[in-house]
């Protein structure tokens, strides 16, 4: 079946999107494209959503960043992995290979429809680490606020859900049961294949194959280029971050960070956008980091 | 029942609100269309997607596809794929455009007879829209807040005493100085004092009036003229919910009456002992779904299919 393609086309911006499932029967995902209107873009962009509620918190952003991306004259392909957002599949099947898997299938959807020969990734939390799993050495890499370790990234999931059951115990002014802990979390997940976190499903098939990653360990095996974009009140960069960074400088390769003093509860969800003061030094700082690594590029 | 929709059975589509465009995911019927449409609209946060939390939207979507439905979720204006800026969600300022704009897309699609299915925000937003939404048969409507003023309607879950000790704190002193805190903190001692003067006329009158404190004139309003319409109502909640609480206190005045004069096309439902508010837990998001499916296929039943069917 021929996929079906909205378009719309932001003439103020000189911006085209086109929105599409790509995939086979049963296993389609949503994918949008953000393209300059002439047609013609210097380099590609491959954007690699967070999941859960961080998805959820980040998705705008995302979108902020892709229109402004192509405005500066580069195609842009985002994407909703299966067992997310519109597409197919549900959340017990992901597994990091899962997401590995779609971000090379839109990787390829971007280069079949667009034409471009340069791809950049940028991935955000989990996303980072699943952008650092993919693109050859020539590929430049864009990371905001990547996890570092996903054993640590889960925990801190857990603890969210701890956090929410001791508040809603305060509310009910009922004494919390028993002794909660991110380990009874985790063993709750092996046992019965999930948990609830505020409504999100945390799957043993994400967590156990991912549970073991690292991002230094995923750039070892494919250092190239990198921007880290951390939020944070110190100026300095995060101890998790320095593996990463020594084994991307030790194969010779640039590790740019840029420092913004913001914190961001990636857990929880914000009531006012306002609050979201991160993001377009963010999105300022990757254009044009990605417009100085395709300087030579003609679009 | 033939099997649940996928992505094969939908497509994103694009469509015109005021001087905003629109992204959406309209989902076709997996089974002989009834004709019938429904719309889908998401609670209100810069965070918040037309998918929804644990893509609740998409189960329902692709649940009633099968039923015979076309469905449509979209993002809000500023929100998700859709194009403009919003800076926040304000109760009082709802989003009827943006439903009106999908509703109108659903028609020109030969969908004319209409559902919507709203959560907090959205909910809000269909319900300022349903009395002069063309097409428009009945609105869902789960753990919607009746008042326009959620800083003031958290004033209620606390004691006069409760704020006379928070208000000398020192971050809160500090607040004083920034002039939005200064306006957040007015309307809270307002309300407060409003609301206390108001039960004091209450006891010495014993008279029951439509209090603004609890349910916004603009809302009752709203129900009334809706209902007058002959659009079904149904309201869903948690007994968990502090918005559930404002509704039964303001079911003891007109609201009440209201509800029983047109108890033949309003339903109140409350979920025991869950906060359905925000889809917090799947356990809820998963009821959600079973309700909402049930109640529109029910009121699809009663009112039967079109019968020329869209496409």
């Amino acid at each position: 079946m021929t996929p079906d393609i909205a378009t719309w086309r932001d003439a103020a911006a000189g911006i085209v999107e086109e929105a599409a499932f790509f995939g086979p029967q049963g296993g389609r995902a949503l994918g949008v494209r953000h393209l300059p209107e002439s047609g013609t873009a210097r380099a590609g962009v491959v954007v690699l959503s967070p999941l859960k509620a961080e998805y959820m918190k980040n998705y705008r952003h995302e979108v902020v960043l892709a229109r402004e991306l192509a405005k500066r004259g580069f195609a842009v392909q985002r994407l909703n992995y299966r067992g997310t957002g519109h597409s197919d599949g549900v959340s017990a099947d992901i597994t990091f290979e899962t997401l590995v898997e779609d971000a090379r299938a839109v990787e390829r959807e971007l280069r079949e429809r667009t034409g471009v020969e340069d791809v950049a990734f940028l991935g955000t939390r989990l996303g980072g680490l699943v952008a650092a799993a993919v693109g050859g050495t020539d590929a430049p890499l864009v990371l905001w606020e990547p996890v570092a370790e996903a054993g640590s990234y889960f925990r801190e999931i857990f603890r969210s859900r701890l956090m929410s059951d001791m508040r809603l115990a305060k509310q009910r002014q009922a004494a919390a049961t028993g002794r909660p802990s991110t380990q009874a979390l985790m063993d709750e997940m092996t046992r019965t294949g999930a948990v609830d976190v505020l409504g999100y499903s945390i799957d043993r098939g994400l967590y156990e194959s991912t549970k073991d990653r690292t991002l230094a360990a995923e750039l070892a095996a494919r250092p190239r280029r990198v921007l880290l974009v951390q939020c944070s009140r110190s100026q300095e960069l995060r101890g998790a971050y320095a593996p990463a960074k020594e084994r991307v400088e030790a194969a010779g390769r640039e590790f740019q960070t840029v420092i913004i003093p913001a914190q961001v509860a990636w857990q929880f969800q914000d009531t006012e956008a306002s609050r979201d003061t991160w993001v377009e030094p963010a999105v300022a700082a990757t254009a044009e980091w990605l417009a100085n690594t395709f300087a030579g590029v003609a679009a | 029942m033939t099997g649940l929709a996928t992505a094969t059975h939908e497509q994103p589509v694009y469509f015109p609100a005021a001087e905003h465009t629109l992204f959406g995911i309209f989902t076709r019927p997996t089974r002989a269309p009834n004709g019938l449409g429904v719309i889908l609209m998401e609670g209100g946060s810069p965070s918040m997607v037309s998918f929804q939390r644990n893509r609740l939207a998409v189960r329902i979507a692709r649940r009633l596809a099968a039923l015979g439905y076309h469905v449509l979720r979209f993002d809000y204006h500023g929100v998700g794929d859709s194009s403009g800026r919003v800076e926040a969600f304000r109760l009082d300022r709802p989003f009827e455009g943006d439903l009106g704009a999908a509703a109108h897309w659903m028609r020109q699609q030969g969908l004319t007879r209409l559902t919507v299915v709203g959560s907090c925000f959205g909910a809000r937003s269909a319900l300022a829209a349903a009395a002069d939404l063309e097409g428009l048969e009945s609105l869902a409507m789960i753990a919607m807040s009746i008042s326009d003023d959620l800083a003031v309607l958290r004033a209620d879950e606390y004691s006069v005493g409760h704020y006379v000790a928070r208000g000398l704190r020192p971050d809160k002193l500090k607040g004083l100085l920034d002039p939005k805190m200064r306006k957040v903190y007015g309307k809270v001692i307002r309300h407060k004092l409003k609301a206390v003067t108001g039960r004091l006329t209450q006891r010495l009158t014993a008279r029951q009036p439509l209090d603004p404190a609890v349910i916004s004139p603009k809302v009752f309003h709203n129900i009334r003229r809706a209902a007058e319409r002959g659009v079904h109502l149904f309201f869903v909640y948690g007994e968990g919910d502090a918005f559930y609480h404002d509704f039964q206190r303001a079911r003891q005045g007109p609201l009440g009456r209201l509800l029983d004069r047109y108890d033949d096309r309003i339903t109140v439902d409350c979920e025991t002992d869950r906060e359905v508010h925000g889809f917090t837990s799947v356990p809820v998001q998963d009821h959600a779904v079973e309700r909402v499916v049930q109640w529109v296929a029910r009121r699809g039943a009663a009112t039967g299919p079109v019968t020329r069917a869209a496409g």
